[in-house]
């Protein structure tokens, strides 16, 4: 049986690439400063948490082109690695979701700063934890996939076009 | 203007997500989770144990739920001829959870070590591991 070439996705423009890959690095930066809680003060947590949501959202939208053209094509072909690479990052998208609403409603300090104010949930509270502790093993994964990428940008090469990198 | 705006659509569907995530407080499995962790710290309370009180042999009070941030209270100097209170056991610790009371260099650089190397390194380690026997698997496949 014949193989199907697979349409190719948009590559991105060089200095698009490199602004992509700073955003990257600030957005690994923020999200390790808000794994540890326990280091950085509850009030630098909620906070720093707060402000990773849209650097987020920017590293979505930068990476616009691919979510489209992936979440189109995914009920069609679609090779094992980009398939896995979308399933995962609906996966990683989802538990964002969840770790911030969880984390919002057991908020000791921002919101209550804000004037909301604080409600006790052990549920809440059972969740963010169980949440947190998965995520960053996603992040992990998310960043394996992207590896080749990575590289190709820290050495100041081109990565390899076969390669998900570059893509969420 | 253009991103920012695409970024304004994912905010938005993260809200809605996010949103849509509330019932699951109302469900019965919260209900039996909230059940067996107890009420938790009332609003406003210390993220310190309460330390024991002058004299007393010190344990300090149990933490009521929760508990991850909880930190072990210090002892109290003791009245005259009785024994200062010792500290609180340190707080509970959660599945990667916090394994000192004090904040220190050492601890902290641990929690982070701990972060990096387990939490984000083992599972990407795999991962690499993986991808590099399923394209090794794939290009074998397609020279055979």
């Amino acid at each position: 049986m014949n193989q199907m070439p697979e349409p190719a996705v948009s590559q991105p423009a060089p200095a698009r690439d490199n602004f992509k890959f700073r955003w990257d690095v600030l957005l690994l930066v923020v999200f390790l400063a808000t794994c540890a809680p326990s280091v950085t003060g509850i009030p630098l947590h909620e906070w720093a948490s707060l402000g990773i949501v849209p650097i987020v959202a920017i590293h979505l939208a930068l990476n616009w082109n691919w979510i489209i053209d992936v979440t189109r094509r995914s009920l069609g072909r679609l090779s094992g690695e980009v398939r896995f690479n979308h399933v995962l990052d609906l996966l990683l998208f989802a538990s964002f979701a969840l770790l911030m609403v969880s984390g919002i409603i057991v908020s000791e300090s921002a919101l209550p700063a804000l004037g909301v104010p604080r409600k006790t949930d052990g549920f809440w509270n059972g969740l963010h934890n169980a949440t947190a502790n998965i995520f960053p093993s996603l992040i992990g994964i998310h960043l394996a996939m992207h590896w080749r990428w990575i590289v190709a940008k820290l050495r100041g090469t081109k990565p390899a076009a076969s390669s998900p990198g570059g893509q969420p | 203007m253009k991103t920012l705006f695409r970024a304004l659509v994912i905010l938005l569907a993260g809200i809605a997500l996010g949103l849509a995530f509330l019932p699951l407080g109302t469900t019965s499995w919260a209900e039996n989770q909230r059940n067996r962790r107890g009420r938790g710290r009332p609003p406003g309370a210390s993220l310190e144990r309460p330390a024991s009180p002058p004299g007393a042999d010190g344990t300090a009070a149990a933490a009521n739920g929760g508990g991850e941030n909880f930190r072990g209270g210090r002892g109290q100097p003791g009245a005259p001829g009785g024994r200062g209170g010792r500290g609180g056991p340190g707080g509970e610790q959660g599945l990667f959870g916090h394994f000192r009371g004090k904040q220190s260099f050492t601890g902290d650089a641990l929690r982070f070590t701990q972060i990096i190397v387990i939490q984000l390194g083992v599972p990407a380690g795999l991962t690499l591991a993986l991808l590099a026997y399923a394209r090794r698997g794939r290009k074998s496949s397609v020279s055979a």
